[in-house]
């Protein structure tokens, strides 16, 4: 049924839930794991008053965000390995990460996404993260859910 | 993994053919399915042409209702047993189905929700249905949006 699964994770506790579910799933329904993660958007400062501020290079920030990336990657491919399952991993950018989500499962020919309810900015006040409620009216196939 | 899933319908063709899938989705990880329809007739019972309509009008607008939801949920315990999956199924008076859906997979122990992205009123695939936005939010356990 379910051949292969993209899981974005942005290495919150709850990601890291999804990505515990997901493994078992896929391993239930012997599927692939794709883990995937968003870069997220580097907001520089333009300015700074009353201190001086040194403005990383574009280029800087692009390498510290994909070093980001590869480290959350590699402790949720760790968990993925724990449980006895070896991932996939990638990582891109997209207009914002729901796009980059989307985006990545279907370049991946994934028929199948589970994401956690909340990531990194998860306030529970909310009763579902942005990123998730962005994903799933633009996601082609199912997604599944993890809380 | 998942033991027991819970596949709600308003008997819409979107809903069956997550009914359908939520019951290979079970064959394949050994789950079994409670079915589960809600139907209300409240509405017809304020909007009865300015009148309000009769008790026994009421009761016989249920019995209909809940005849309508038998045959849904019928269909659905053949396509499990067909399956060879364990079934079961409710049937149910409620004015939310959201909250008929929740309350109903917290009652029955489902560790999971199989649900269409939208149902019978479902205007655009771009948006999610009302009674999915309601049941995601307030389900404690994961929910799988099928499309």
């Amino acid at each position: 049924m379910y051949r292969k699964i993209l899981v974005p994770t942005d290495g919150s506790r709850l990601s890291d839930r999804a990505v515990k579910e997901a493994t078992r799933l896929a391993q239930v329904l012997n599927a692939k794991l794709v883990l995937f993660h968003a870069l997220q958007e580097m907001r520089q400062p333009i300015y700074s008053e009353g201190s001086s501020t040194v403005l990383a290079s574009r280029q800087r920030v692009r390498k510290a965000a994909a070093s980001r990336a590869r480290k959350i990657l590699a402790a949720a491919a760790k968990k993925a390995e724990s449980l006895g399952l070896s991932a996939t991993k990638d990582y891109a950018a997209g207009a914002s990460p729901h796009d980059a989500i989307v985006a990545a499962a279907q370049r991946h020919h994934c028929d199948l996404i589970v994401m956690a309810s909340h990531g990194r900015r998860g306030l529970s006040k909310f009763l579902l993260g942005s990123e998730t409620q962005a994903v799933l009216p633009r996601a082609r196939v199912p997604v599944l859910v993890v809380r | 993994m998942f033991r027991h899933i819970l596949i709600p319908t308003d008997g819409s063709p979107i809903a069956g053919r997550a009914v359908r899938a939520g019951i290979r989705f079970a064959r394949e990880t050994g789950a079994r399915v409670t079915g589960y329809y809600s139907y209300d007739t409240l509405r017809a019972h304020v909007n009865y042409g300015g009148y309000m309509a009769s008790d026994k009008f009421v009761v016989q607008m249920d019995r209909r209702a809940e005849h309508v939801g038998r045959k849904y949920l019928d269909a659905m315990a053949k396509l499990a047993r067909a399956a060879r999956v364990r079934f079961d199924s409710v049937c149910a008076k409620v004015p939310d189905p959201a909250e008929g859906i929740v309350a109903t997979a917290r009652r029955k122990n489902c560790d999971v929700i199989f649900i269409a992205s939208h149902g019978r009123s479902g205007l655009s695939k771009l948006i999610m249905g009302s009674v999915t936005q309601k049941v995601l939010a307030h389900s404690k356990i994961p929910v799988l949006i099928y499309r």
